[in-house]
Parts: C-alpha cells; structure tokens; sequence
C-alpha cells in the first residue's frame, strides 16, 4: 500500500517536473523517449543484442542509483527502502523488458531483476565516501571544478570511461561516449568560486585564463587521449575523426572556462552559460555549427578579461 | 603606516565614506566600530581594493595598496561546493618564509579539514576563512566580523593568534560589535560615524569608548522603552 502511495507521488513529481520543463522541453524530452523505445525494440532480434541491453539497462539503473539525493529521504518516510527502490527501478525497466520479449521472442531480459535487486541493496554511504576519498584525491586542488565536478557525477565518469574503452571495438562509440564525458564537463562550470580562491593562483587576469585552459584540457585528455589512442591503432584511415574530437575537446573546454569567468561574480552560481554551452557541444553531430565554439571562445576570453581585470591587476 | 586621506566611496548615487582620513599604525591591531550602515565594510573592501573609491588615496608604507599585500576576510565567507577544508587550504601559497602546519592549525582550531565544506556549521567555515587568510600571510589582514559564530573556546583562540601577528609586524583591522573584544584585544580603536572616523580611542582609555558611542543612544532608547514596557 505504502508502496502504491510512493509512487503516485512519483507520478505527481514527473507531471510537475514535465511541466517546470515546459512544453518544447517536454515535447523533445518524450519524443526522445519513443526514439530511444523504438531503437531498443529493434535492436532486440537476437540473444546477443538482448545481452547487450541487459548490460546497458544495468548501467544505466546503477548510474541513477548512485546519482540520486534521494536516498535519506526514502530512508527517512521507509522502514525499508530497498522495496522502493526495487519498485522504482522495476517500473523503469518493465516497458524494456516487454519490448525486448515483443522484439526477440525471448526472456532473457527477465535476468535484469538480479542486479536491480542487488543495486536497490546498495547503500548510498560506502560509495559516497570512496567517491569524496578515492575520486578526489587524484585530482590537484586547483583544479577543484574536476574535484567537485567528479564528486558530484561520483562513478558515472569513470563507468562511462571504462565503456570507452570496452566499446572502442564498435565504431565511433568510444568517441560518442567520450562526447557524452564532454558534455557532463561542461556542467562542472556552472559553480561559482570565491574570490580568494582565484586570487590564489597569485596571476594576473591573463595568465590566470591560460593556465586554466592548460590544465583542464590536460586533465579531460588523460582520459580521452587513450581512448583517441586505440581508436587511431583500430581505425588508422580515420585519423581525422580523433583529431577533430581532439581540436573540438580543447576548443570547447576553453568555451566552458572563458563562458564561466565572462559572468564570473563572487560567491555566485550561474547556470545561464549551460544552453550556450550545450549548442556549441551540438558541433559535433550538426557540422554547420562546428565554427560557433571557436566565435564564442574569441567573445567571451575577451569579457573574462575585462571582467577578471579589476580583480587580479594587483598581480603583475 | 596606512595613510588614507580625504576618501570618498560608495554605492552608486549612496555615499557611504565621505571624506574619510586617518593614519593606522603598522603592526598593529585596529578596532573599527559603528552602527549598522556606518560603512564599516565598506571601508574594509576600499582598503583591500575590491571597491574604488570615488577619490581620495590609500597608501601603505608610501605605496597605492594591493591586494597582493592585503587580504580581507568578509562577514559571510563563502566556499567552493564539493571540496575539502583541507583542498581549500592548498589554494592558498603561503607570503612568509614561516611553514604553515596544517595539522597544527587544524587540532588548535579543532576543524575537521579532511570533510567536505558544505558539511561544516557556520563557525567552522569562519575558521576555514581565518586559516586561508592566516596561511597567506599577508602583511595586512581584514577581518570583517570575525567572532560572529565563532566558540568562545576558538574566539579566545584567534585573539591570542592576532596578538601573535602583530608582533611578527602584521597590521590587523577588525569590526565587530562586541565592544568587549576589541577593547580587550586592539591597539587603537576607532569609530565611524556619518561617513567619517569620528573618534579614535587609545586602549588605555577603552572605558570611555563605551559612554561615548553610547551615550546618546542608551539615552533614546532608555526613553522608548520606558513608554513600551
């Protein structure tokens, strides 16, 4: 009954959700949906595909499973939050699991329960702590954007990675994959630092861009550089598709550095960089608006400097 | 000596310092006192360079003020989302050749420096911030409404830690509304009033401070009360 009642109020919360978004957002949001339901479904003709999203499936509840702020709030209204859990992702994974037995005739898909009951067991403390601990301390300090960023996504990246660099036998799914990573990047811009925290880099407002752009674009390259690596070994006629993922990587880690310090005020977040940002990631898949990072990034270096200006001139 | 002669700042059409001069002493710790809105902040942040005055000048020891010698703690710190006390703390190079033991400062302040900021109470991002500024070390260090949520075990703490620095030559400014504290702990103590300093006190005299600030105002308020209650 409890159970029934939770997820009417889930219901409630996805309509008001789906309404906050608006209805363009709304619109291309299930559209989205019904193209991601119908690819799976056509997919689903063989064992092997079906292995495939069962695979995929699990990735995907355990990534929303580790990312959730939910779970002291179900904790705190169950005395048994696993069974909500198991509810939840249950009902996320039924409409799969009916299309993969409609596509391939086989029930293969029904083994997906077992890691969803073994994920809706997992507690949030053991991986919050490894996220804050492990994740954290292999990243320098003044790159906290990555620190906090990497806290905040938790396993996702790394998981992401690895299917990088499992997928890299399929063509170009490593490099979406690493596109993905690229766009999950891009949201770690949207925080705002304080004002001693940029004064500690002891730089004037110039120096200080550049250093930035040097060791965020390393930093995305340590994981895209091996992927780009193998793709080259496994696909050599196709240099240029991993250096134009590399060039575009570079370009657009500079868009998100410079958007966030031309609006750069103390002790406050901006989010409105994000749209501007998504458009200039969209390059990549629509080439018209390949050269729009590149405009963007000669705009707003420009403002990040006028705007920093006043505050760093006093290191020279 | 920080020389600040005929200042004039503010907000906008709002003048907030008007034609502001005084003299601080190096190595030394200054009190700054005044009503809400007096523009004690204001002050601090045209000091430290974070707000241009509309004229006037600021020198320290001959030369314009920069922030690479002035740091300002403000009233309500604000830290990065997602790191650590400790990751925090990196961010800041040290200005001294003097060795910033964290793990010292950490079981002095008892900070838990290895959490993440956003799980600290009020007071324990206060300490945060004196650290950072601490761990600077810069030759004059700002301190706008430093004891505001702070222990009385950490406030007693950092009193005895500023009156190290200014044997170590630092020049210390600090408002507060707790008259007491800065009775007890400045050289000198001033108080702004109608854009201006007003008065200065010498410590000697920190008995006089408290009539003279109030005794216009305990007289009015005395009054209101006594139609109130």
């Amino acid at each position: 009954m409890q159970a029934v009642s939770f997820l009417k109020v889930r219901k409630a919360q996805l309509l008001h959700e789906l309404k906050a978004l608006g209805f363009l957002y709304s619109l291309f949001l299930i559209s989205g949906s019904v193209i991601a339901a119908f690819v799976f479904y056509k997919t689903q003709t063989n064992t092997k595909n079906v292995l495939y999203g069962l695979l995929a499936l699990t990735f995907v509840v355990f990534s929303i499973h580790i990312s959730r702020s939910d779970h002291r709030f179900i904790s705190l209204i169950s005395e048994k939050p696993f069974l909500i859990f198991l509810i939840e992702y249950g009902a996320f994974v039924m409409p799969f699991i009916l299309l993969s037995i409609v596509g391939s005739g086989k029930i293969w898909m029904v083994l997906i329960m077992f890691p969803i009951v073994l994920i809706s067991k997992m507690k949030k403390g053991f991986y919050k702590e490894a996220t804050v601990s492990v994740i954290g301390n292999y990243v320098p300090s003044k790159l906290y954007e990555w620190k906090a960023g990497l806290r905040r996504v938790s396993w996702i990246f790394i998981l992401l990675w690895l299917a990088a660099l499992v997928l890299v036998f399929i063509p170009f799914v490593s490099i979406l994959i690493l596109w993905v990573m690229l766009m999950m990047v891009s949201g770690f811009y949207d925080h705002g630092e304080s004002r001693d925290m940029i004064e500690g880099f002891r730089l004037n407002a110039g120096g200080f861009l550049v250093k930035k752009f040097v060791t965020h674009i390393l930093m995305f390259q340590l994981f895209a550089v091996p992927v780009l690596l193998i793709n080259l070994f496994i696909y050599p006629d196709k240099w240029w598709v991993v250096l134009l993922f590399l060039l575009f990587s570079c370009v657009n880690i500079m868009v998100f550095i410079s958007s966030k310090y031309a609006v750069w005020q103390h002790a406050e977040n901006n989010f409105t960089n994000s749209i501007l940002n998504t458009i200039c990631m969209i390059g990549l898949i629509l080439p018209f608006l390949l050269p729009l990072p590149i405009i963007v990034l000669v705009r707003n270096y420009r403002k990040a400097l006028l705007n920093l200006k006043p505050l760093l001139d006093d290191y020279h | 000596m920080i020389i600040i002669d005929k200042l004039v700042a503010g907000y906008g059409q709002s003048i907030v310092l008007n034609n502001l001069s005084v003299t601080l002493e190096e190595g030394a710790i200054h009190g700054l006192v005044g009503l809400n809105g007096s523009g004690k902040s204001t002050f601090l942040r045209v000091i430290s360079n974070l707000n241009r005055p509309l004229s006037g000048t600021i020198s320290y020891s001959g030369k314009p003020t920069s922030r690479s010698f002035i740091s300002l703690m403000e009233t309500e710190p604000y830290f990065y989302h997602g790191i650590t006390g400790h990751e925090y703390l990196t961010l800041f190079k040290s200005y001294s050749e003097i060795e910033f033991i964290e793990s010292e400062w950490q079981d002095l302040f008892s900070i838990p420096l290895d959490h993440l900021i956003d799980s600290y109470s009020t007071g324990m991002k206060k300490k945060l911030a004196i650290l950072g500024i601490i761990k600077s070390n810069k030759s004059v260090m700002l301190f706008d409404e430093p004891f505001n949520g702070l222990d009385i075990e950490s406030s007693r703490i950092f009193s005895s830690v500023l009156k190290k620095l200014v044997t170590l030559n630092h020049t210390i400014i600090i408002t507060s509304h707790i008259l007491e504290t800065l009775t007890s702990l400045c050289t000198k103590i001033h108080y702004l009033k109608n854009g201006i300093i007003f008065k200065t006190f010498d410590s000697m005299n920190a008995d006089k401070i408290d009539k003279e600030i109030f005794h216009e105002l305990d007289a009015q308020v005395n009054d209101k009360i006594n139609k109130l209650l």
